[in-house]
């Protein structure tokens, strides 16, 4: 009875490493089928972290400030019908890949030639204030009476920053408390909340999404590399995205 | 002395812990949170003396520390951002007075139910519960018992199988199998045990209606006495905590309700409340000192 006890537990045993180191080595493979595929248009299916980085150098390498505006709209024209394609079940607001893997901070000056470039950067939670109601006591004076709670800033860029890094740069360097989370499985981060105010706060549709130059971007902000001249507005929705503009989420 | 404590009737005994376990998950206050913490574990104090005293510092400290540090490494909420994780969230001063109401609070609680676990033994259970719902009686009483009786059973395998000859195992491949097995014989003979103890209260007629049960209980002049005071106190400080005097906010700013005479008041209610068997225990120690000199 003792072996056959000791056979049983060795068996658990066994049985609980494995499922342990499934779960540990789960995280850093490539994405669940199942799940929609959020990676951006350069890593369509499972981006390792070297391939991403030979993509961040080609097109630092290849883009030349002059043609930024055609790689830009090149870039974008790719979403849309990604956009269509998911659907609107893949939408949860603000899904923004890898915070971890800092792009190489190459100082800007290395380039002699090359001006630096600048992004403008706004953070507004503007529509919570048609629905203060939702909202709740405590996190009433947290709204700024015009819900900006970044005006609009330009800022220069260091090669290679991701929308998420342009976020986390100024909301440190501005004091705003900004709170994200990292899913290995999507190989992204999220944004909870900016400035206390998180998602689900203001109703359960609500959090917050990112526009680049108008345009959501049907992925997450970490693999959104910026360019020169974007406006990156952050925006808090209450709606899943309909009451800012998000228009592209809903076919 | 000890196994009834108090001497109280089991009814003030659950009145009581109700109400200052209630009082302590409810309230978040922080001087609501330091009362509950300093009643609970002075209480148990007197009622174990140095093993109450170990158990504070060997388990509760490290737990307190533990869970204070715990909670600001996961939530990042809070207006004062001290500075940032290596994770890249910020650490915020919220968080922290957070984990710590958090840790203060949990450890309140156990005091609380350390002193419930030496106070209340199953024959009160048996008492209250015992003809107006026998089985949930029965079962409060053998639940209770359940973690101390294993503890108790696994001395005395271990014991037993010392003695047969078996020597302390060498390798942790042994160990374990010796731990399997001794767990193995524990938990069967504490299910046999339970279903032994059901069948035999069951053969005594246990819970049949029309039947009496004994206890030694008796309500007295002192336990009516004990119901109002308690009652008095405890009405004193649910309607204080109704009323929203002790309404304390952690997030996203830190925010107390303001400071008060009515709050002051109440916050004495609940001070006595928490400090109510100690000062009982202490008045009786003195009787007794005092009786002692007479002689």
């Amino acid at each position: 009875m003792s072996r056959g006890a000791w056979n049983g537990g060795l068996a658990a045993l066994a049985a609980v490493l494995v499922l342990s180191a499934a779960f540990f080595l789960g995280g850093a493979a490539p994405a669940n089928p199942q799940e929609p595929n959020q990676s951006g248009p350069n890593q369509t299916s499972s981006a390792s972290v070297p391939e991403q980085e030979k993509d961040i150098a080609s097109l630092s390498a290849f883009v030349t400030p002059e043609d930024t505006a055609g790689t830009a709209t090149a870039a974008f024209e790719q979403e849309p019908s990604a956009a269509r394609e998911q659907g609107p079940a893949a939408q949860t607001p603000a899904v923004q890949p890898d915070a971890q893997e800092q792009p190489s901070l190459v100082p800007p000056d290395s380039e002699p030639e090359a001006k630096a470039w600048q992004c403008t950067l706004s953070i507004s939670c503007a529509t919570i204030l048609d629905n203060l109601d939702a909202l709740p006591e405590e996190k009433k004076d947290l709204v700024p009476s015009d819900g900006l709670l970044l005006a609009p800033v330009t800022v220069d860029l260091t090669e290679g920053e991701s929308v998420f890094d342009l976020l986390r740069r100024l909301t440190r360097d501005q004091g705003i408390h900004m709170e994200f989370s990292n899913t290995p499985v999507y190989n992204s981060a999220y944004i909870e909340g900016i400035g206390n105010l998180y998602e689900f706060d203001c109703g359960s549709l609500s959090g917050w999404v990112y526009r680049v130059n108008g345009t959501f971007p049907n992925y997450g902000c970490s693999s959104f590399q910026l360019r020169d001249g974007d406006v990156v507005e952050w925006l808090y929705s209450c709606d899943l995205g309909k009451d800012v503009g998000g228009s592209n989420f809903w076919p | 002395m000890r196994g009834g404590a108090l001497g109280f009737h089991p009814a003030i005994n659950l009145v009581y812990f109700a109400l200052v376990l209630g009082f302590t998950m409810f309230f978040l206050h922080p001087a609501c949170l330091a009362v509950s913490l300093l009643g609970g574990w002075s209480f148990a104090l007197c009622l174990r003396g140095r093993r109450a005293l170990r158990l504070a510092l060997r388990g509760m400290l490290p737990l307190l520390v533990f869970t204070a540090v715990l909670n600001p490494a996961f939530n990042h909420a809070g207006m004062t951002v001290l500075t940032y994780l290596p994770s890249g969230n910020p650490l915020t001063l919220e968080s922290v007075y957070y984990g710590l109401a958090a840790a203060a609070l949990l450890c309140g609680a156990l005091g609380w139910f350390y002193c419930i676990n030496c106070v209340m033994t199953s024959d009160q259970f048996v008492c209250l519960f015992g003809r107006a719902f026998p089985a949930l009686g029965l079962m409060l009483s053998m639940a209770l018992h359940l973690v101390p009786g294993l503890f108790e059973r696994l001395r005395q395998v271990s014991a037993a199988r010392r003695h047969l000859g078996r020597p302390r195992a060498k390798g942790i491949l042994a160990q374990m199998r010796e731990g399997v097995k001794v767990c193995s014989i524990v938990v069967t003979w504490s299910l046999e045990g339970a279903i032994e103890t059901a069948d035999a209260m069951k053969g005594r007629g246990y819970g049949l209606p029309g039947r009496t049960s004994f206890s030694l209980y008796r309500f007295t002049r002192r336990d009516g006495t004990a119901l109002a005071v308690l009652a008095l106190l405890g009405g004193v400080v649910a309607a204080a905590g109704w009323r929203g005097a002790f309404d304390w906010r952690y997030f996203p700013a830190v925010q107390g309700g303001g400071a008060s005479l009515y709050q002051a008041g109440a916050l004495l209610a609940y001070f006595c409340l928490s400090l109510l068997p100690v000062l009982v225990l202490a008045r009786e120690g003195w009787i007794w000192h005092r009786l002692q000199w007479r002689t």
